[in-house]
């Protein structure tokens, strides 16, 4: 591979390192809380996804068309919480894990029903294929708005997180969230919130996905959600800022590995990503960032 | 005057307890490991259900509420083990205690007050909470519970593991809590001769019920305290 | 009585029940693929069953061993002629392989069990939670595998024309060795000890020596009962691909095991026969179309998914130990007549 290239994929692996990003915040945020893995996560990109495609089959501008697809998956996460999940509060992580299974596919059918099995296209506008020269590079446009919108939405949340109350809170509530409740702090509220920011989160990932990616299906959330669990876990399960750098590790590891690929064992990139995965585990259960943490 | 009365059925970690604590007093609660000591405090709380009995705190009734609404009602905890969180800052940890009570001048007002009772956390405000010492998390897990200004504290083995100069220093500000701030503080403690040199009254516990109640100089006259910890026989 | 011998006659409740639907296929003739596809999932539900049933540790990675199985089984028994234009890059000696079924099966077996010695080994190692995560990779990495190795599994195109070699008979055989196997291993004192320290298990920073070994040796049986079952299943239907092995058929596999109720082995057979119903009577209706008054659904593609929800759900939230409880039939038959003697 050529240093040329490699740089061009290591442009490539900024903006899909975005879009990881972003997405396993969302699973991280809930995993660190609840120890829960939302399955279903992928769901609520899938979701978005069809908003889109609804608002922009009735040509509807994208200036309505953004608000109303944040705002959906945001509902839709927060519904998640209300009627699938705070009745088993307490419940076993292995029924929690299944219900999220149970969601996951419950939504995708429900979808293959109502709308249909087939993929939908979503339109494309004319700015979402446009992209530029820098040099020898290309870049494209919504790659730039992805990594951009990406680094502004960190931020946001960062300083949410730090900021807010309610941030703290969530923060505390993922190292420990008994004593939170000592804080005279209502866990039901922590809760909800924890899932609205994954929603919101979900719902950023989908506008920016499905911009580019010119359909959606029902198992359209599989593979993101997938990756995002694999970007959560290289980072140190319930690790925050590891699930940022999880998601952009996979991000470039994946073009780099994707570009090299063909005729060579690199064809199972993936698989060895996965067994990497396992290994760290294994020696390092904490994550490539996670310090380690002392038990209560 | 202030009163808190708990009596709980046969729970398995406690039975049958009744405890008074007086408004403005410093009640001991001693016992050895698995006498059901921290299950008390955690029930008071709220954090843990009490099968049968009563608590009420002034009068009012606050069995049964959970710890969110404990805590708002004015009792403060610091927890066996101290459990700070420490990947916040201190600064962080006690806008979290402050919680209960709501943002404002108050919240603002009370933190001077509790830095300067523990100086040690002023100079540590920015940093993480991990990189305090042993005794230093406990004073902010103090601390953190006193932000709301509750009426009364609950104490849980804040001595544990803590150096000797460290424990009287803990002990004093118990004192010093009592005597500068009103607070009425339900100290639950192994380190029987501190315990009982700084409280009011005391309760014995032993495998899930009060075994002796009475002053300090009651119950260290009281042979079952010294059977219970220095394995004197009866 | 010697301990094995009380399972085995334990489990024979069980058994009989799937020799009472074998004789009723008998009996009513016609084509047994149906009742073959139920006893395919008895094997294969039952597998899991050992594993997770004991352990407490939740896998969502059977497939891969199930899949492991199925491809083996498939890769022997393909006619040597489709093999040559399929698979052209395969070596020799499996290029010109047309083994016996039953060498194929067990050599489909032992993979399963290869591939749960190699994993579970160092995946065993972990807490229950992290675990379940491990596991779930495995099932990734599986997947990635059947996917991209083209050249023994041919990749997405999947593998063709596979020999029918499984009949409701050979698959009730199994199905019943299954059941026994597994029976005895339950109350075998590996699995005795399992049980009993599930709850430490979990909570527990490191784990033991001992438990890890106890886990190794029921991922491995599981691993073998999965891999037989998985090339019958691959005989049974004739065409695999990946995606047979990937998540839909996990999903189907674990509500199989937690609806009939994951502590026992009767439960894992009351799971696979509702479950085996759902798909196969459902799936007719897949194609038709529905009128609700002013909605009109045009296909309802994935309603044997749906109901597959609903039905755990159900039992989630309503009897989260399963139909079948948390005793054998057995156990509790003995239970009730002990308390009517004493």
């Amino acid at each position: 591979m050529t240093l040329h290239e490699f740089v061009q994929q290591c442009i490539n692996g900024l903006s899909l390192g975005s879009t990881y990003a972003l997405l396993s915040l969302g699973l991280a945020m809930l995993f660190s809380i609840m120890g829960l893995i939302n399955f279903a996560h992928g769901e609520l990109l899938t979701i978005g996804g069809y908003v889109m495609w609804t608002m922009l089959h009735h040509d509807v501008s994208w200036i309505l068309v953004v608000p109303a697809t944040l705002l959906a998956t945001t509902l839709a996460a927060v519904a998640m919480e209300r009627i699938a999940f705070r009745p088993l509060r307490g419940a076993s992580i292995e029924t929690l894990l299944v219900t999220s299974f149970a969601l996951a596919f419950f939504i995708q059918t429900v979808l293959q029903i109502g709308v249909s099995a087939e993929p939908e296209p979503i339109a494309h506008t004319g700015w979402s294929d446009r992209g530029y020269s820098v040099g020898p590079y290309t870049v494209g446009l919504i790659q730039i708005i992805t990594t951009a919108v990406t680094f502004a939405v960190l931020v946001a949340l960062v300083v949410f997180l730090r900021r807010t109350l309610l941030g703290v809170s969530i923060r505390a509530a993922a190292e420990d969230f008994g004593v939170v409740r000592l804080m005279g702090i209502s866990a039901g509220r922590v809760v909800v919130a924890a899932f609205a920011l994954s929603g919101l989160l979900a719902g950023i990932a989908a506008l920016l996905l499905f911009a580019s990616a010119g359909s959606v299906s029902p198992t359209s959330g599989t593979a993101p959600v997938v990756a995002a669990f694999i970007a959560v876990v290289l980072g140190g399960l319930g690790n925050l800022t590891g699930a940022v750098v999880g998601g952009y590790v996979l991000g470039f590891a994946d073009q780099i590995l994707a570009a090299v690929h063909s005729g060579t064992i690199l064809q199972f990139h993936d698989a060895v990503v996965l067994a990497i995965l396992i290994g760290l585990l294994l020696l390092r259960p904490q994550g490539l960032v996670g310090r380690r943490q002392e038990l209560a | 005057m202030r009163g808190l009365t708990a009596r709980y059925g046969p729970v398995v970690a406690v039975r049958d307890v009744s405890l008074r604590v007086g408004e403005g007093e410093i009640v001991a609660l001693l016992g050895a490991n698995g006498a059901g000591k921290t299950t008390t405090l955690m029930s008071i709380v709220g954090l843990h259900r009490a099968r049968t009995g009563t608590i009420a705190l002034d009068g009012e009734e606050i069995g049964g509420l959970p710890p969110e609404r404990v805590v708002r009602r004015g009792v403060g905890l610091a927890p066996e083990g101290r459990r700070i969180f420490a990947s916040l800052t201190v600064a962080e940890n006690l806008r979290l205690g402050a919680a209960a009570a709501g943002r404002g001048r108050a919240e603002d007002a009370r933190r001077e007050r509790l830095l300067e009772l523990f100086p040690a956390l002023r100079e540590r405000l920015r940093l993480p909470a991990a990189s305090l010492s042993g005794g230093e998390q406990q004073q902010l897990a103090i601390a953190r519970a006193l932000m709301p200004g509750p009426r009364l504290l609950l104490l849980d083995e804040p001595t544990l593991g803590l150096a000797p100069k460290l424990v009287r220093l803990v002990f004093d500000l118990v004192v010093r809590l009592r005597d500068e701030e009103g607070v009425t503080i339900l100290l639950v403690e192994q380190n029987v001769h501190q315990a009982l040199r700084v409280s009011d009254r005391a309760y014995l516990m032993r495998v899930g019920g009060i075994e002796a109640e009475g002053t300090p100089d009651e119950l260290r006259r009281d042979r079952r305290v010294q059977a219970a910890y220095l394995g004197v026989p009866e | 009585m010697w301990w094995p011998l009380r399972s085995a006659v334990g489990a024979a409740l069980v058994c009989a029940g799937l020799v009472v639907v074998a004789a009723w296929g008998w009996a009513s003739g016609g084509d047994h693929s149906k009742l073959t596809h139920f006893f395919i999932n008895v094997t294969i539900v039952v597998a899991l069953q050992s594993f997770s049933g004991n352990s407490g540790i939740l896998s969502f990675g059977h497939m891969a061993l199930f899949g492991a199985g199925a491809y083996v089984a498939g890769i022997l028994t393909l006619d040597p002629a489709l093999k040559s234009t399929y698979l052209p890059s395969l070596p020799h000696f499996l290029q010109d392989a047309n083994p016996r079924w039953w060498i194929a099966l067990a050599l489909a077996a032992a993979a399963g069990g290869a591939l749960a010695l190699l994993s579970g080994v160092p995946i065993l190692r972990l807490d229950g939670a992290s675990a379940v995560i491990a596991i779930l990779a495995l099932l990734l990495i599986a997947d990635v595998v059947f996917g991209a190795w083209t050249g023994v599994t041919r990749g997405g195109a999947g593998l063709i024309g596979l020999p029918p070699e499984v009949t409701m008979t050979r698959a009730l055989a199994f199905a019943l060795a299954a059941v026994v196997v597994a029976r005895v291993f339950k109350d075998s004192k590996t699995g005795l000890l399992l049980r009993a320290s599930r709850e430490d298990a979990f909570s527990a920073a490191s784990v033991g020596v001992a438990v890890r070994a106890y886990r190794v040796r029921a991922w491995v049986l599981s691993g073998v009962i999965a891999g037989a079952a998985g090339a019958l299943f691959a005989w049974w239907i004739g065409t695999i691909s990946p995606t047979d092995f990937f998540l839909a058929p996990t999903f189907a596999l674990i509500v199989m095991f937690i609806v009939g109720g994951k502590g026992t082995v009767a439960g894992a057979v009351v799971g696979a026969a509702l479950v085996t119903l759902v798909q196969e009577q459902v799936r007719g209706y897949e194609d038709s179309s529905l009128h609700l008054g002013v909605i009109t659904f045009h296909r309802l593609t994935g309603l044997t998914q749906l109901v597959l929800v609903l039905m755990i759900l159900l039992v989630m939230y309503a009897r989260p130990e399963g139909i079948v409880g948390r005793e054998e039939p057995d156990e509790a038959i003995v239970r009730f007549l002990r308390g009517r003697t004493a």
